[in-house]
């Protein structure tokens, strides 16, 4: 505490030290933020100090409070029953936003996206808004000080990452997913076999000739719609005939599936369903035996890829002529008895936070300041 | 005012000093820490010149927050409309890794909160910066806070409450002044 200075006294005998100030307001008053940028693409208004010399930035200070502020985003409106509505928030794209360099200042500018369907990259959802002000303050010393206000927004960026590459393999157990049951369709292998459903002839048609397996490719959407990418893909026919009781199995490999390039929507989840074809001597049995679905991907493409999609086909067939017949399915779910999809190539969909401010009269219009110096010699 | 020491200069000038109602004892720019104290509340310390305490009344502090980052994420919704697919949030989802703080108002002591994922929605993420008395009443060092506040709902124990992240504000500008800096005790 300070124990020196001059001791001045009212009538009443209370004491007050006069003592060297510390720190001394130079300026204060209102200030006009700018609607424009500075020519060197910074932005805010410039407060001179006094004197000629540049002044250690640790002898300055500097508090502003927002006067007079706007802000821009636009509303969506999304009706999700009957007079039931859901808003929300997103960028305007008929304003303009500013990315600010913190290490430089300058302000580049950016436009949010325009609400188009179909593209989730064009919507930008609002997370935060607020005024700011303050300081903007580079290098250590000034000769002027720098003001900065403007609105500060959040908003959410999606964008379509990297291409990658990925296996999903068929699990043991199932998952409803976008309204479709079906076995878990995963990145991740499992370690447990379990069967499809089987196809079966009736009795008196024992003599097999071939067994045809292939799949159907669909996308099912958030609300259960589907869209079916591929008709019958990765077809794969396994031929013999044997007389006799017999068991036969195969992990089939080598069948290919062109996929095509595919947009998708991060509520998307795609859905394998196999199906199979039995043939004997005696004619022929079919149907699907098993469905398989992802999670929801969270992805924004599949990429036009070679699929190569496995399985693994068993057989049996009862050689009677009377009470005889041949059963077929599948097995999944293990290393060594595998239904699997290799090849899969996606983008998928990444998010950042994207900081950005409106300026001027489109921001914040008015501000009031307060500049203080230690150290102030005077003239 | 009708009391003051009279300074003149050689051309005639005069000034007339006068005792400061309040003095700013510091002030400036200053680097926000990155964990908590040791009694677990959370902030920079600023010492008050001399010993003894200084009451809450004669002491008041500024501040600003300079510099912030914040991060979050969403859960989408996917909606039919007529020019395509639109698409909304059906809730801001809290970022994986980093470390949720309430904060007690009566002491300043926070404590780790970890949202669930699936049901705590988040609403809103702000700076803000404060003088935190920390349920004192007398001073011989102040404390600034400053963080980002995330504005939420606790699905699990269905409140309203305000949340805080420690290393998302790195700077802060401030300043203390005092009143009676001179009082006799």
């Amino acid at each position: 505490m300070s124990n020196y200075g001059l001791k001045v006294f009212d009538t009443r005998g209370n004491s007050s030290l006069v003592i060297p100030k510390l720190a001394q307001i130079i300026s204060n008053g209102t200030v006009t933020m700018p609607n424009a940028l500075n020519g060197d693409g910074t932005y805010g208004v410039d407060i001179d100090l006094p004197g000629d010399e540049n002044i250690n930035n640790g002898d300055l200070g500097m508090i502003v409070q927002v006067r007079d502020f706007d802000w821009r985003a636009i509303i969506n409106q999304f009706t999700y029953a009957t007079n039931k509505y859901w808003n929300m928030f997103y960028g305007d794209d008929n304003y303009t936003y500013y990315e600010k360099d913190t290490t430089t200042g300058i302000m580049t500018a950016w436009t949010p996206g325009d609400l188009s369907g179909g593209d989730i990259t064009e919507w930008n959802p609002l997370i935060k808004i607020s005024p700011i002000a303050g300081w903007d303050k580079y290098g250590s010393s000034s000769k002027a000080m720098r003001i900065f206000a403007a609105i500060h927004y959040g908003f959410l960026y999606p964008y379509a990452g990297s291409t990658a590459t990925t296996t999903l393999y068929a699990r043991n157990t199932t998952h409803t997913i976008n309204t479709v049951l079906g076995y878990k369709l995963l990145e991740v292998q499992g370690a447990i076999e379990a069967t499809t459903s089987s196809k079966t002839t009736p009795l008196s048609w024992y003599i097999h000739q071939s067994t045809t397996t292939k799949f159907y490719v669909s996308i099912v959407h958030g609300d259960g719609s589907e869209t079916l990418i591929g008709n019958g893909i990765a077809s794969d026919t396994w031929s013999w005939t044997i007389g006799g009781d017999t068991t036969q199995q195969s992990q089939r490999t080598g069948a290919t599936w062109s996929c095509p390039a595919t947009t998708l929507d991060p509520t998307d989840a795609i859905k394998l369903r196999l199906h199979m074809t039995l043939v004997t001597y005696q004619g022929p049995v079919s149907g699907y035996i098993g469905t398989f679905i992802t999670e929801q991907l969270n992805w924004s493409k599949l990429n036009a890829a070679t699929w190569t999609i496995p399985r693994y086909v068993w057989i049996y067939q009862k050689f009677q002529a009377a009470y005889g017949y041949v059963t077929s399915k599948c097995y999944f779910g293990s290393a060594s008895k595998e239904i699997k999809i290799t090849g899969l190539s996606y983008k998928p969909l990444l998010h950042s936070t994207k900081s950005v401010a409106t300026i001027g009269s489109n921001g914040v219009s008015e501000v009031d300041y307060v500049i203080y110096m230690k150290n102030y010699k005077g003239n | 005012m009708s009391f003051g020491l009279k300074v003149k200069d050689i051309a005639g000038k005069t000034a007339i000093i006068t005792p400061s109602i309040s003095n700013i004892i510091s002030a400036g720019t200053i680097t926000m820490p990155t964990t908590l104290q040791w009694n677990d509340t959370y902030g920079a310390e600023i010492d008050l010149p001399g010993n003894d305490p200084y009451r809450k009344g004669d002491i008041g502090v500024l501040i600003t927050v300079r510099y912030f980052t914040y991060s979050y994420t969403g859960i989408w919704a996917v909606v039919s409309g007529g020019g395509g697919n639109e698409y909304a949030l059906k809730r801001f989802v809290y970022i994986t890794g980093t470390t949720y703080y309430t904060r007690n108002d009566a002491n300043g002591a926070m404590s780790v909160w970890v949202p669930v994922q699936s049901t705590d929605t988040l609403y809103n993420i702000f700076p803000i910066a404060f003088w935190d008395t920390l349920g004192q009443s007398v001073f011989t060092s102040v404390r600034l806070f400053a963080s980002m506040c995330h504005l939420c709902y606790d699905a699990s124990h269905s409140v309203y409450k305000e949340v805080y992240t420690i290393d998302d504000v790195a700077y802060v500008d401030y300043v203390i002044y005092l009143k009676n800096l001179q009082e006799e005790r």
